[in-house]
Order: structure tokens, then C-alpha cells, then sequence
């Protein structure tokens, strides 16, 4: 019952988020955030029909259109990856290649674990292979956005509300569903029963953050084009080098008797 | 067991980076001042940390020694005081030049398009190594007072070496481009 009511709540939400963007005309401005928000929602109401339809055959008819559904979400909720990237690191195009290649060794680190874990278990089921590809899935996303994050983090790249309250949503729900697939391969449904409200709380917690976030548009600070910066990068990084060298040789005079 | 612990560390990961996130200040403060203050530290870091007279003054034991022919042990106690407060500034501006500097670096390194990601990673390697020597010398400095490091230079060089090899080894595929002129070696260089 409490978690029909948080699935009943998160579509509240969801349609909420939805007609803010259209009285605030964000759709426009991030079309794959809100092509997953609106495809979350529909596939919410299909899977609810579904269910209703075949109310007698719950396991097989709505199995089959479940895990359909559910990777289709789950890849336009890469979307949203998509358009962090986008708005947030496109005017930085060093950071940006920083995050992209990140993201491409973290997914072929993942991939591979991946493989190896399937072809080490071949008599796996398909539903638990299809766990195992969603997890594996859940993993990239996290990873990606640990990237991403890192970089913003590390190149100091200014952050507007709407594309904070992005992947801070999603990373919330993201990370949550990454503890709960783990534990869940640990301790199985012994911890069911405690640990299965985390998704649906932590997705309620997304939806209210991305709502408060994009609740109007703000746009993402933009870089300050009169700043002079050298013109290359191999001079950047030797003049960076020979400070380098500089500052190390004073605290060596320092620590020499 | 071992992917419970995996898939765990890469949720906590995420977590942490995400708190950093909110942690952080909207926006940019001030992006440009902060270019601007980097790049003064920048040429401060090339053309002289400070004069190097002043710091030889401030570790000077010469000073010490004529505090302590005095005999005054009052005197002598409020000396290592006031000089141990000094060091420590000075500790502390070399790494506020050093954050700078790396700030400097970040902010204009993240516009380059063709950035190199192996030199990124190796100052940002050389960068950490930098300033935890500094906060090594500042802890040396806070319990042994200003006279310590000398005393404890075996140590120390060990790690101040290490700094310079890595950091020469991780750098010298850079060609010093532009007339930059070649690589000093650490102790070496002048400004």
C-alpha cells in the first residue's frame, strides 16, 4: 500500500515537473531530460494498464512489456548525461574531453566486467541476466557521472540551478539503485522488506529536487570570454611545469642546512 | 561478496561527488578576479617566491645562535616564537601560490580543446605531491619550530627528491616550447 502510494505521489510529481516545463519553456531548452521524465511517466500508465488488463496473468503479459519498458527508460536516462554534457562542459571543451574519456574507459572497464561475470555463470536465467545487464547499465551511469563530476569538481566549472538539480537528482536515484542491486545480490530477500522502499524513496526525492530545480530557467554561467589565456597549450602546461620546478626548489633551499 | 563491495564503492563515489556538488558555490565566483589573482601567482611563483635573502634570513641559525649568546632564555623563547610564527607564514604563502597556481592551470586548461590528458594527470599527480611536501614542511615547522627542518633534512630531502624526480620523470616529454628555455634542475634554479 505505502509504495503505491510513493509510485501515485512520483507521477504527481512527475506531471507537475511537466507542466512546469511547458509554462516555463524548458522543454525547448533540455528535450532529453524531459524525454525521460515524460517516458518514466507513460511507462508508468502503460505498465499500469498492463496490469489492470491481465489482472488474471500478472506474471507473464506483464513481465513482457516490464523489462521492455524498463531499459527503454533506462537508456533515455542517459539523456540526462547527455544534456549535462551539453550545457555544462560543451564551453569547456578540455574538461569535456577530460569526462568523455573517462566515461568511455569507465564503460569499457564495466563492459568487460560485465563479460566476465556472464561468461563465468552460463547457466544464469534470462531474469537474472536481465538484472545483471540493468545493473551493469545502473554502474555506467553512475560511473559516467562520477566522471563528469569530477571533472566539473576538479576544472572548478560553474554549475547553474538547473543542471546542479539535474544530476544531483539523478545521481541520488542512480546511487541508490546501485546499494539496493548490490545488497540485494548479497543478502536476497532477506532485507526485502526494508530495503525495497529505497528505489521508490529515492526516485520521490529525485523527482522533488529536479522540480525545485527546474522549477524556472536558469541559465548555466557561461565562461568569461575577456579572460586571457595562453593561446597554447603546450606553452600553458611548460610554464606551469617550470613554476612547478621553481616552487620545489625553494622549499628544497629551505629544508637545506 | 567482493560485488557487493564493488558496486557499494562506486555508490559511495557518487554520493561523495554529489555532496561536493551541493557543497560548491552556484556559480563561478568571480571567475575572472580569480584568473586574474592566479596569473599574479603564477609570475610570482616564476620571478621569485619570495627573495630568497629573506627566506635564507628567516631559517638562518646565525640569528639564533647570537639570540642564545645573549643568554636570555626569555628572549630566546619569544625569538623562536616570533620566527616560528614567520616560517609558518611563509609555508603557508608558497602553498596558497601553489593552489593558485593549480587554479591558474585548471582554469585555462579546461578551455583546450587538443588538451593532453596524460600532462593533466601528471601535474595534477605532481601538483598533490607539491603541496603535501609543503604541509609536511608546516607540520615540521608547528612541532619542531623553525630550526627543525634543517635538523631533519635526511627526511625531508628523501621526500623533497622524490617530488623533484617523479615531477622531472612525468615532465620531461613536454618539449620546453616557445622560448621557454630548458628545464632547471630543482636548487638550481634562479629567477
Amino acid at each position: 500500500m505505502s509504495t503505491l502510494i510513493m509510485v501515485w505521489c512520483g507521477n504527481a510529481l512527475q506531471a507537475v515537473i511537466v507542466y512546469r516545463a511547458f509554462r516555463a519553456r524548458l522543454l525547448r531548452r533540455y528535450p532529453f531530460f524531459y524525454a525521460y521524465v515524460i517516458s518514466s511517466m507513460l511507462s508508468f500508465f502503460l505498465l499500469s494498464f498492463v496490469y489492470l488488463a491481465h489482472i488474471g496473468s500478472y506474471s507473464g503479459m506483464y513481465a513482457k512489456f516490464y523489462w521492455p519498458i524498463q531499459f527503454a527508460t533506462l537508456i533515455l536516462g542517459c539523456g540526462i548525461v547527455l544534456e549535462v554534457l551539453h550545457h555544462v562542459l560543451a564551453p569547456y571543451p578540455g574538461a569535456e574531453k577530460f569526462a568523455r574519456v573517462s566515461g568511455i574507459v569507465a564503460f569499457g572497464i564495466v563492459f568487460c566486467l560485465t563479460l566476465v561475470a556472464v561468461l563465468a555463470a552460463p547457466g544464469r536465467s534470462a531474469a537474472g541476466s536481465l538484472v545483471d545487464l540493468e545493473r551493469s547499465l545502473r554502474t555506467v551511469q553512475a560511473v559516467i557521472l562520477f566522471g563528469i563530476l569530477v571533472a566539473i569538481s576538479y576544472y572548478r566549472i560553474p554549475v547553474g540551478r538547473n543542471l546542479r538539480g539535474m544530476m544531483l537528482g539523478y545521481g541520488v536515484y542512480v546511487g541508490t539503485v546501485l546499494a539496493d542491486f548490490a545488497i540485494w545480490a548479497y543478502a536476497g530477500p532477506r532485507l526485502q522488506s526494508v530495503w525495497a522502499f529505497a528505489p521508490p524513496l529515492s526516485y520521490l526525492l529525485s523527482l522533488a529536487i529536479w522540480l525545485t530545480a527546474l522549477w524556472s530557467y536558469c541559465p548555466n554561467p557561461v565562461p568569461e570570454s575577456n579572460v586571457r589565456v595562453e593561446e597554447d597549450y603546450e606553452l600553458l602546461a611548460s610554464r606551469t611545469r617550470k613554476a612547478l620546478q621553481l616552487a620545489r626548489s625553494q622549499l628544497t633551499r629551505t629544508v637545506r642546512p | 561478496m567482493s560485488q557487493l563491495i564493488l558496486f557499494l564503492i562506486v555508490a559511495a563515489l557518487l554520493f561523495a561527488s554529489l555532496f561536493l556538488l551541493v557543497r560548491r558555490a552556484p556559480q563561478g565566483q568571480g571567475e575572472g578576479e580569480a584568473l586574474a589573482e592566479a596569473r599574479q601567482a603564477l609570475n610570482t611563483l616564476q620571478f621569485g617566491l619570495l627573495p630568497p635573502e629573506l627566506v635564507g634570513r628567516i631559517f638562518a641559525k646565525a640569528d639564533l645562535d647570537y639570540v642564545t649568546s645573549v643568554g636570555s632564555k626569555q628572549i630566546r623563547r619569544a625569538y623562536c616564537r616570533d620566527r616560528k610564527r614567520i616560517a609558518l607564514l611563509w609555508i603557508g604563502e608558497v602553498r596558497r601560490k601553489v593552489v593558485s597556481l593549480r587554479q591558474f592551470h585548471l582554469g585555462a586548461a579546461r578551455s583546450f580543446a587538443h588538451i593532453n590528458l596524460r600532462t593533466e594527470m601528471r601535474l595534477a599527480r605532481d601538483f598533490a605531491a607539491l603541496l603535501l611536501v609543503c604541509r609536511f614542511v608546516q607540520v615540521l615547522i608547528y612541532v619542531g619550530g623553525p630550526y627543525a627542518a634543517p635538523q631533519m633534512i635526511g627526511f625531508t630531502m628523501r621526500i623533497a627528491g622524490r617530488v623533484c624526480e617523479i615531477s622531472e620523470k612525468s615532465l620531461a616529454f613536454l618539449s620546453p616550447a616557445y622560448g621557454t628555455g630548458a628545464p632547471r634542475r630543482s636548487g638550481t634554479a634562479a629567477p
